[in-house]
């Protein structure tokens, strides 16, 4: 082997070896990429494609109809009810598992007797399958066989008909919501916390900060990435509820108490009218997306 | 002595055995063993309690709820009977069974036999999941109800096999008639809201009646229940709910009547609770059984329960009450059984399938539901059998529902109209619009539904 030729050997071994450098970390991720793709991406693009088209389960034939369901969608008037009561659930629901839960992770992360099992106490409702949780409030306030409502009347002497009128029935739901979710915000704000260093607390303490100065001027903005991101998966989950809402109100009285999320499910699984469910899925995610962008933008302003 | 070399495994070597492998591991997976050839599992998708489906599955009848157990029966005799073909039983709700067939019908890999209400027959047979009875001879057609017939006929040919149908009906509470010095349970409407009045009861004195004179669900939760009876009352009338061609009429004088007799219990006689707007499914057998509603509308089916909760002497049962000069009708519901397209389509399943239909369909069904869960006739002769005609109450119930009863008929988009109808009803009730309006808004929905679709 001359000279030349070992040069040109190594060359191309080493050529060989970089390609193979450059190509493995895709290699590693491309399962990954796949299974996304396959499990996530694909069925998305598919939902997309479906809100274009007429498909119902009581025909045999789909037809492509283009932004056809678009249309008939922004001239039905109960998808801006249904926009109301699903806004008024998820700033209701959200405010309070969020207030509740961090006033929660503030009181828990403090050396409290019993707190471990304060924490664990918290979570369980989260850890609830939402159906029983509405089966188990729905007769809570049932008129005829609650205990709820029963000694809300003995104490007052009022029956309150929960499910009858459409804002008490929305109250309830964020009530419900509060309930379920407010020991998961609890323990994602309680992780936010214990991150936080405890120097500052000392330093502030030297420097005279009482303890609400030392809330504002140092919890509460260190603890923003960690709230952004509870109000995003707890935005996402109240847009998305469906469960919750059919077993207790059913979306009644007279589709009063619907959201967004039951207004899908209805159309694509109660109508059959997977085409025009398909599209009402598409607003969800527009919805989802708008509120996520929304509160990066505001956190990153502040 | 030949030197063995060790074989060095390379990543390259490694791919391509797992390349063969692969597919040769799939394609074993596909190759049934020869002891699944002889037999035939048939998978059957019912909308009963999942106790039923474990009950089957352990053959044990401990956990079947009462009510179910002719099935269970049912099938207990069919495995004695047929022991080369296995049965796979799942548990689906009433509300989801259709839209899981169809969607499991879609993805290539129905159950081969569903039981259903029959109200969900349309959108089976014409979607093209179901396949055609009549594909299978059969001598038993002309001993069948003719109307039960027609019913599980779409487009000419016989979809689904009826094993029996229930119906809704007037229950009272003897005991609580006869403390309020009743006699005879009512048989008119003006009748039923007199002795309303004389049994709503705020024994507690909390400002709300503990005990409710009469009951009737016309909740969005429980779906058809109160279009079921808004059509008794309709019929009762002369009027019909749907015309020839299947489309639902809402905006009719008998309809009007029917909201206005609901409104008028609710917020002028005050004798039925407006929480029947919102009840939940099937509520009304707890509400019944607590003594919460004197009287009621229940179905067929609730009487042995009942029975159970209050004893024989205090449960009575009468014809679904009408205006003055009108016929009662009872709103029958039709429980049927079907053969998946793809399993009529299977030679290895097709017969088997047929097999477990005509199971279904024969007279020891309807004596099994007779006995446990006061199931009707759906055979004309099946009425005068000593099943029917030895117990008083069963004897009163077949005969109101070969004369009296009547299946809802097969409306275009049945589930939107059972949607928009209740939703019309709750906002009459609810003062939230006035009654012509509310029917008005509900056709004018309905109808362009219909045409959109």
């Amino acid at each position: 082997m001359t000279g030349r030729t070992a040069v040109l050997t190594w060359t191309a071994r080493r050529g060989r070896e970089r390609r193979r450098r450059r190509l493995l970390p895709y290699a590693l991720v491309a399962p990954a990429v796949g299974l996304v793709g396959l499990i996530t991406v694909y069925p998305s693009l598919y939902v997309a494609y479906t809100a274009l088209t007429d498909w119902s389960l009581q025909r045999a034939s789909v037809g492509f109809v283009g932004l056809g369901n678009f249309g008939i969608l922004v001239r039905d008037p109960l998808l801006w009810r249904v926009l109301l009561n699903t806004l008024g659930f998820l700033v209701g629901s959200l405010a309070g598992a969020i207030g509740l839960g961090l006033l929660l992770a503030l009181l828990l992360n403090r050396r409290l007797p019993g707190r471990a099992v304060f924490r664990s106490v918290a979570i369980v409702p989260f850890t609830i399958s939402a159906v029983v949780v509405g089966v188990m409030w729905r007769w809570i306030v049932d008129p005829d066989l609650g205990i709820g409502n029963y000694t809300i009347a003995l104490a007052t002497g009022v029956w309150i008909p929960f499910l009858l009128n459409e804002q008490l029935a929305l109250g309830l739901l964020v009530l419900v919501e509060v309930w379920r979710t407010a020991g998961y915000a609890m323990v994602l704000l309680l992780a936010g916390l214990q991150g936080i260093d405890p120097g500052l607390y000392e330093a502030a303490a030297i420097d005279g900060a009482d303890g609400r100065r030392r809330l504002r001027h140092i919890t509460l903005p260190l603890l923003v990435p960690t709230i952004l991101v509870t109000m995003v998966l707890l935005s996402i989950q109240a847009v998305n509820l469906v469960d919750l809402i059919l077993v207790i109100t059913g979306g009644g009285p007279a589709r009063l108490t619907e959201t967004i999320g039951v207004y899908m499910w209805k159309e694509s699984f109660v109508f059959f009218n997977i085409g025009y469910g398909a599209a009402v899925a598409i607003v969800m995610f527009a919805l989802n997306l708008t509120l996520t962008l929304l509160y990066f933008a505001v956190f990153r302003r502040d | 002595m030949t030197e063995t070399k060790p074989t060095t495994v390379t990543r390259r070597r490694f791919l391509v055995t797992a390349a063969g492998v692969v597919p040769a591991v799939t394609a074993m997976g596909t190759v049934r063993p020869a002891r699944a050839q002889r037999g035939v599992t048939l998978t059957v998708v019912v909308p009963e309690h999942w106790k039923v489906t474990e009950g089957i599955q352990q053959k044990s009848a401990t956990t079947v709820p009462p009510r179910r157990l002719w099935y269970f029966e049912r099938i207990m005799e069919w495995d004695k009977a047929f022991p080369e073909i296995k049965l796979e039983h799942q548990s689906v709700t009433w509300e989801q069974i259709a839209p899981k067939f169809i969607a499991a019908s879609l993805a290539g890999n129905p159950p081969d036999i569903i039981t259903v209400d029959g109200n969900e027959l349309p959108a089976l047979a014409t979607g093209g999941f179901l396949h055609p009875l009549n594909d299978f001879k059969y001598d038993q057609w002309p001993y069948f109800n003719k109307d039960i017939v027609d019913y599980c006929t779409i487009d000419g040919k016989i979809y689904a096999m009826s094993f029996y149908v229930g119906l809704w009906l007037y229950y009272v509470n003897q005991k609580l008639l006869k403390a309020a010095g009743i006699g005879q349970p009512a048989k008119t409407w003006p009748e039923v809201i007199s002795q309303a009045k004389l049994l709503t009861k705020d024994t507690r004195v909390l400002g709300r009646p503990d005990q409710w004179g009469f009951g009737m669900t016309m909740s969005g939760v429980a779906f058809q229940q109160g279009p079921s009876h808004l059509a008794q009352i309709v019929w009762s009338q002369g009027g019909d709910v749907a015309d020839a061609k299947g489309l639902a009429r809402i905006d009719t004088k008998e309809m009007a009547q029917a909201f206005q007799l609901v409104a008028d219990l609710v917020n002028t006689h005050k004798v039925m609770a407006r929480d029947v707007l919102t009840m939940p499914n099937n509520g009304m057998i707890d509400l019944f059984n607590t003594e919460r509603w004197a009287t009621g509308i229940l179905h067929s089916s609730f009487y042995p329960p009942a029975v159970q909760a209050l004893g024989k002497d205090a449960v009575g049962v009468a014809p679904f009450p009408v205006f003055p000069g009108g016929r009662s009708y009872g709103t029958v519901e039709v429980f049927i059984a079907s053969i998946s397209a793809r399993a009529g389509k299977d030679p290895g399943k097709r017969e088997a399938a047929w097999e477990l239909i005509k199971h279904f369909g024969a007279n020891e069904t309807l004596w099994a539901a007779a006995k446990h869960q006061f199931g009707m006739p759906v055979r004309k002769s099946a009425a005068g059998n000593a099943v029917y005609t030895q117990d008083p109450m069963l004897k009163f119930l077949s005969q109101y529902t070969v004369d009296h009863g009547r299946p809802i008929p097969h409306i275009k988009d049945v589930r939107f109209y059972f949607e928009v109808l209740l939703a019309a009803v709750a906002g009459a009730v609810l003062g939230r619009t006035t009654i012509p309006a509310a029917l008005q808004e509900a056709q004018r929905k309905y109808d362009e539904r219909v045409k959109r679709a």
